[in-house]
């Protein structure tokens, strides 16, 4: 019915745990409280030292993804706080269905007169890459840190009912796809909300 | 030979990325917080966007044809926006990189909100042309879809009475009642339209109004006292009073149309409206029979 619905299957952007079938290479593994720092340039080439024949692409890749990761978490953040779908800072980091996603979100935090407060964060604790995958993708696997989150409305910064998390640390898992201009840019982000870490 | 490998190619792929929109209920598959706060109502599609010119429909239900995130309505309930910058994919075999695009397809799971499945997707024209859905909105704009040619009785110029029949028509005409058919061209593709009104709604300036799904039946002096076959009513309060001894009920007259489009391998349903207005005067009945 559709002009494009023939080549829908030829580039869905896969988020479940069978990708890692195909995953040509684990770069980190790291688990429990003494994590790399997410930020850390180093992380991915340090953690990955079990295995001596690391492809400087890989490498390369992982490097970029964590970047791009950690630049849409706290630009997402800030967005939030604001409630505005229009932050630049948006479409440094993020590509893809993430990318409108993202902005329909903050587009209906601002509808419903509401931001999110407080200061979440990130930590990077696995990461695969196929760079053969069309389009290339780095999956990242991550805690998330919402301990201090707040939905207020932003008119009087009352609470938004029923806003509190049940769970506030939980695991997530984005993925992170390859533009044609070179950057990597995260294009979807799954939360586990079921899964504390 | 290639069907089939596309569709075992899909089995492989299931599932896509779902994405709950804000207030869809599953927000498995959505980052933000916020998503399991909203409950339903907001986002979604019908609930938000801009509905540019004329509506779209899907499942008999009205929604936006544009939205701001996730582009031009394409039918299905899905909605498709250009990327920029592209994703690293190849053009799909038999397509021409300088002719079509890789973007973003949002398929909503229900009109008014719902999951959002989102995929990449390629779409001819996609960066240089317009939609179906556009080229259908370029072809309604070239017609001129009138609204009702009122015809009351009694006349506008005379007055009528509490409890006598009213007749409500308009002259039909194409650009009354239909059809209307035109086109609009863009991207190497033609939409083709075709306009047909469905129903007149009479708003009767007393706070009732009237439905008819036909055009009316003129009235004619022959036909007396006797109540329209068609599209009859009977006003049960005057618009005169004692404090207002010349006022007049406002009829608007708001017909609705039903334009068919098809076009570029799809199809579609637009349902644009036209409105136009007379005045009567309704007397009380001892007025006219004395």
């Amino acid at each position: 019915m559709h002009r494009n619905r023939g080549y829908r299957q030829r580039a869905v952007v896969i988020l479940t745990l069978g990708t890692a079938l195909t995953l040509a290479f684990t770069v980190t593994a790291c688990r429990g409280k003494d994590l790399a720092p997410a930020s850390d340039p180093t992380g991915p080439a340090r953690s990955a030292s079990p295995t001596p024949t690391v492809d400087p692409g890989v490498a390369a890749a992982t490097q970029a993804a964590i970047a791009a990761y950690n630049g849409y978490f706290s630009a997402y953040a800030a967005s939030a706080a604001t409630a505005n779908p229009d932050d630049p800072s948006l479409v440094r980091f993020i590509g893809g269905p993430l990318l409108s996603l993202s902005q329909h979100n903050l587009r209906n935090l601002k509808d419903h007169g509401a931001v999110e407060l407080g200061n979440p964060k990130t930590t990077v604790t696995g990461s695969t890459v196929n760079l053969s995958a069309s389009p290339p993708v780095v999956t990242i696997e991550a805690c998330v840190d919402y301990s201090d989150y707040r939905l207020v409305y932003a008119s009087n910064q009352s609470p938004v009912p029923n806003s509190a998390l049940k769970v506030p640390r939980y695991t997530t898992t984005a993925t992170i796809n390859l533009f044609a201009d070179g950057r990597w840019l995260v294009a979807g982000d799954t939360p586990h909300r079921d899964t504390p870490c | 030979m290639l069907a089939a490998v596309l569709a075992t190619a899909l089995a492989f792929l299931v599932p896509t990325a779902t994405f709950a929109a804000p207030g869809g209920g599953n927000c498995d598959q959505n980052p933000d917080p916020s998503c399991i706060t909203w409950g339903s109502g907001g986002g979604g599609a019908g609930g938000g966007g801009s509905a540019g010119g004329h509506g779209c429909t899907w499942r008999g239900q009205a929604i936006p044809c544009t939205d701001v995130d996730y582009g031009s309505y394409i039918g299905d309930g899905c909605y498709w926006k250009v990327l920029v910058p592209q994703p690293v994919l190849p053009t799909p075999p038999g397509k021409n990189p300088a002719t079509g695009a890789w973007g973003v397809t949002a398929c909503y799971s229900a009109p008014g909100g719902g999951a959002v499945t989102q995929v990449y997707a390629w779409m001819d024209n996609g960066a240089v042309g317009p939609t179906p859905v556009q080229l259908a909105q370029q072809a309604l704009a070239r017609i001129h879809l009138l609204g009702a040619q009122i015809g009351v009785a009694p006349q506008p110029g005379g007055a009528g009475a509490v409890g006598l029949p009213v007749w409500l028509w308009t002259a039909v005409t194409p650009g009354t009642w239909g059809p209307l058919t035109a086109s609009a061209s863009g991207g190497g593709i033609t939409v083709t339209i075709t306009a047909k009104a469905t129903r007149i709604v009479w708003d009767m300036g007393d706070g009732h109004q009237v439905v008819c799904t036909n055009p009316g039946t003129p009235y004619q002096p022959g036909y007396g006292l006797t109540a329209s076959p068609t599209c009859p009513y009977t006003y049960a309060a005057p618009s005169s009073t004692t404090a207002h001894p010349h006022g007049r009920y406002t009829v608007t007259a708001t017909t609705f149309w039903r334009v068919d489009w098809s076009g570029g391998g799809q199809s579609g349903v637009l349902n644009p409206t036209s409105r136009s207005q007379t005045s009567v005067e309704i007397g009380e009945i001892q007025v006219v029979t004395q």
